[in-house]
């Protein structure tokens, strides 16, 4: 187990910017609206997922070996680590829920 | 005793058949060395044989039992052409997710472990990081190891110690290496084989190369 997590975090690590970038998108919206957006944040979310996927097999697909020749498939990389920072924005959320709007909070 | 066995692989690249009619077996405790000329598929083979590309059609079992990915489970492990250490671990630390823990004592005798220990893969020259990988994959805990071009970039030095390694390695190992520096391939393999045409030729003399046409002469 430790040893997975290590692993995934080492994989994690070089996309951990793009992928902040876009909770910051969403925390920060889901601040202004409100409730009401969480849906619409977990599109940005897979969008960011995305925005990972291309920036690992475009600058990182090389060291795609490293986790093979440690016994892991790729797409098992990208499973955990997609979801332990799913599992986080989870938490981060719940800890900031007393501060995030309950009704539409949009300026007209 | 454990057996890699890879039968009637047929793979087509932008229409041209470069892998056509290869089988090919590699025992435990046995190098096979796979020679040929620049883009007849050796590289193109062993990713077949690891499962990190799907051929129109391949067989590839070992004791048997057909495998669809070779790593899975660190049945086998592969050296590419290119550098795959991530840049900014220690590899020191990355050393230790694929190093048999059997194998480790002398894997941290080598020369190379002592002068990279305490790196990062981006702060080796090219010739020690490839050699420190090359030697990651010889002691990792696979059964099966595919080395393509184990030798470029090297000093003559280091490839003295990385046939070294793999001689002791190879007790408890199947390898399959490929490389053009064909010289260092006669030396350290048990049994030879040239890919030509898309087809396995297996090498019993040395100068079926020359008459193959893979060599103009052979430098005794």
């Amino acid at each position: 187990m430790n040893k997975t997590l290590t692993l995934v975090w080492y994989f994690y690590r070089p996309v951990m910017v793009v992928d902040l970038i876009f909770t910051a998108i969403c925390l920060v919206s889901l601040l202004k609206i409100g409730v009401c957006f969480f849906i619409n944040t977990l599109i940005i979310k897979a969008l960011g997922y995305a925005a990972m996927l291309f920036y690992k097999n475009y600058f990182g697909s090389k060291t795609y070996m490293f986790y093979r020749n440690a016994g892991y498939s790729i797409s098992r990389m990208y499973v955990y680590a997609c979801s332990c920072d799913l599992a986080i924005y989870v938490v981060i959320i719940a800890l900031l829920f007393s501060f995030i709007p309950q009704h539409a909070h949009l300026k007209g | 005793m454990r057996i890699l066995k890879v039968d009637s692989v047929q793979m087509e690249y932008q229409g041209r058949k470069i892998l056509r009619d290869v089988h090919l077996t590699c025992k435990q405790g046995e190098i096979v060395g796979l020679l040929g000329r620049n883009g007849c598929g050796k590289s193109s083979l062993l990713k077949v044989i690891f499962g990190i590309v799907k051929p129109a059609y391949s067989y590839v079992a070992i004791d048997g039992h057909a495998i669809g990915k070779g790593y899975h489970g660190n049945q086998m492990a592969y050296l590419p052409q290119d550098h795959y250490l991530p840049k900014s671990i220690n590899i020191h630390q990355l050393a230790k997710f694929i190093v048999d823990p059997q194998l480790w004592p002398s894997f941290e005798q080598l020369p190379i472990f002592e002068i990279c220990r305490d790196k990062k893969a981006n702060e080796l020259s090219s010739g020690q990081l490839r050699h420190f990988e090359t030697m990651m994959v010889v002691h990792s805990k696979a059964d099966f190891i595919l080395l393509d071009e184990p030798f470029t970039h090297i000093s003559p030095l280091q490839a003295d110690e990385l046939k070294e390694a793999m001689r002791n390695c190879v007790k408890t190992k199947g390898i399959i290496i490929t490389d053009h520096q064909y010289y260092n391939i006669l030396e350290v393999s048990d049994k030879l084989k040239l890919l030509d045409n898309g087809c396995t030729k297996h090498i019993t003399d040395n100068e079926q190369l020359v008459s193959y046409g893979y060599l103009s002469g052979i430098n005794r």
